[in-house]
């Protein structure tokens, strides 16, 4: 009797976990992972991990110096502002509302994205152009701009800025999901499923959506690091987050008063922001990396 | 070829027009008096403001207003500052140039240090120097801009005092600003030392060039080596090697140039990225840019002034996007234009 084995092996790993496996093979890729981990547990357990309070003031011990220098103490790990806040505390505070909220604005923008890029890519024809050409025209404009008049129309906020940063980050997402729905329509799978009879709802949910996820990943990796660096220049520019709440943006700004004095208020939020942007940016080169060697595998 | 500049020219304009009309709208929506967001006059009586309104057309309907808007903003009357008072349109004429210069400079430096860097590392892929190069960019990419910038002046200004901090040239040098770009007005000055002036305003420049153009660097040797990578994998590279064509033989005659093609298009998009950093570093280096004047607009809540300034830098930006779009499809016809290259 015939066997019909085509492979050798007992074990046959899924998309995803050859992904892994790749992506872990990656050292660097790695240590981005655990770094960004890091700063996941921050936000996540900011209450819990926090010495103090971010905004509770002591007047008794302003601008104390960072543990490591010898004016400094173990009592404030990062020493302290200049209304006495510690800047530990702040930090990890600043983590969860950075993070948080370039979360939010990614996962938002990404919804909002698929689906008009979805609808876009589906149709054809006048319609078609015309929503291409203006969505391409229109991702022009910079963030910052949009920021800008929405801070006008609506006032400086993080809620505010959030909106204007999903606004930006939209159109990316719209571009490449339309022509990844452009090139799979044309693949013979989806002509033999729509002869199947199904409706273009079903050929989105069944079809191009399992195939879409990768690339979503990685886009939506490389939209976050924006995202961060968006909120904390918005909230640094005084148009984002407001004094009190503890934004790494706004943390730096605040910094910025007492830099010569004080100079851990400017260098420590600006090395979180910057770190953390850094593992963003390494987890999605690695991904991508990851899924690349998987494809040519 | 006609028909693709036609096309070019139609979307160009159908995006102008929306981008008018975006403007147009923020009147409405901006809080305050609408005739004051457009014009920036606030009327002293009512004998004056119903004046004003009849010239605006505000009785009429949305279209007839955005026609007179239209028509006012192609005669060159933008409305003036509500803060300075001055006319928008020669604020906009001023602040504008200050940051094509800076950006100018900045993209220059990404193209001249950052593509030659990218060449190396993709001829040189997955060796020890190009994960050197690749894991340098990656680490100046991740850089928020404006802290870069301080850590900037921190260490030149500051420390070994080797750059000014801010300003775009020294006060002792009287430059009568004639074109809006520093380097040219110093040229067309007559009556100081230009040698001394040059020098002095690349000192100026040395600091926010780097930091805007520090970035834009990193992602073009990024995006670089992506593509020579891309390339060198293709068949004909093989092809060309089983000729026996030397590495330097393949690399000139057809590296260089394939690789080159998907560049261009995320060139385009880095002009958006270059021009927000170069907004967010004029406010630290006290640059008279359109990033400085736009939020110095928003701190005096100056509408008006937001208004034109929207208009300008998106028209701006848009424009120089739809021109590296046109140059891509012109030098590469078979590409379809929604295919773009990744990093």
């Amino acid at each position: 009797m015939a066997q019909f084995s085509l492979y050798e092996e007992e074990f046959h790993p899924s998309p995803w976990q050859r992904t892994w496996a790749a992506f872990r093979s990656s050292h660097i890729a790695f240590i981005g992972l655990v770094i960004l981990a890091f700063f996941v547990m921050f936000s996540l357990f900011a209450p819990l991990l926090a010495p103090y309070s971010p905004l509770e003031q002591n007047i008794d011990g302003l601008l104390i110096a960072p543990s490591w220098q010898s004016s400094g103490s173990i009592v404030h790990l990062f020493g302290t502002d200049a209304l006495g806040r510690d800047v530990f505390s702040r930090i990890i505070y600043g983590c969860r509302i950075t993070l948080g909220s370039g979360l939010i604005t990614v996962v938002l923008a990404l919804f909002i994205g698929v689906s008009i890029g979805t609808i876009a890519g589906m149709l054809s024809g006048v319609r078609s152009s015309i929503v291409n050409h203006l969505l391409d025209a229109l991702m022009a404009i910079p963030t910052l701009l949009i920021a800008i008049i929405i801070v006008a129309i609506l006032g400086a906020g993080l809620v505010n800025s959030m909106w204007a940063i999903t606004l930006a980050l939209i159109p990316q997402f719209v571009h490449h999901t339309r022509s990844f729905v452009r090139n799979e329509m044309k693949k013979q799978y989806i002509l033999a499923s729509r002869l199947d009879g199904a409706s273009p709802w079903q050929i989105f949910t069944h079809s191009i959506l399992p195939n879409m996820s990768e690339m979503l990943v990685v886009q939506g990796s490389l939209a976050l690091s924006i995202a961060v660096i968006d909120i904390s220049a918005l909230g640094f520019l005084n148009l984002g987050a407001q004094a009190p709440l503890p934004e790494l943006g706004a943390i730096l700004a605040d910094g910025l008063d007492v830099a010569y004095m004080a100079p851990w208020n400017v260098a420590l939020p600006g090395i979180t922001i910057f770190l953390m942007v850094l593992s963003i940016n390494i987890v999605g080169d690695g991904l991508r990396s990851a899924l690349r060697k998987r494809v040519t595998h | 070829m006609i028909q693709v500049l036609l096309r070019y020219v139609v979307l160009f304009t159908i995006t102008l027009v929306v981008l008018c009309a975006m403007s147009f709208s923020l009147a409405y929506l901006f809080p305050g008096d609408v005739l004051e967001n457009l014009t920036g006059i606030s009327p002293q009586n009512e004998f004056q403001r119903a004046a004003i309104a009849r010239q605006l057309g505000l009785e009429q309907n949305y279209f007839v207003q955005f026609y007179y808007y239209l028509e006012r903003l192609l005669a060159g009357d933008w409305g003036y500052s509500s803060a300075s008072g001055l006319p928008l349109l020669e604020e906009v004429s001023v602040a504008l140039p200050a940051t094509i210069e800076l950006s100018t400079y900045a993209m220059f430096m990404a193209i001249v240090v950052g593509i030659p860097l990218g060449y190396y590392a993709g001829v040189k892929c997955y060796s020890t120097t190009d994960y050197t190069l690749n894991s340098l960019s990656i680490t100046t990419y991740s850089f928020p801009v404006f802290w870069f910038a301080l850590v900037l002046i921190l260490v030149f200004s500051l420390q070994l005092d080797v750059a000014p901090i801010s300003g775009r040239l020294s006060l002792l040098f009287d430059v009568e600003s004639v074109t809006g770009f520093i380097m040219i007005d110093i040229l067309l000055a007559d009556n100081i030392d230009h040698g001394l002036a040059i020098r002095d305003a690349l000192s100026h420049l040395f600091l926010p060039t780097v930091a805007i153009g520090a970035i834009t660097t990193a992602a073009m040797v990024r995006i670089t080596r992506r593509s020579v990578i891309d390339v060198m994998q293709r068949p004909y590279i093989a092809a060309a090697r089983s000729r026996g064509l030397s590495s330097w033989q393949i690399f000139f005659r057809h590296v260089i140039r394939n690789a080159l093609l998907p560049i261009l298009p995320l060139m385009a998009i880095q002009i958006t990225t270059l021009i927000t950093n170069a907004m967010i570093v004029e406010t630290l280096f006290s640059w008279p840019g359109i990033g400085n004047w736009l939020l110095q607009a928003i701190y005096q809540q100056d509408y008006p002034a937001l208004r034109v300034g929207m208009l300008a830098v998106s028209a701006l930006v848009v424009t120089l996007t739809i021109i590296v779009d046109l140059f891509n499809r012109l030098i590469d016809p078979s590409r379809d234009r929604f295919e773009r290259g990744t990093i």
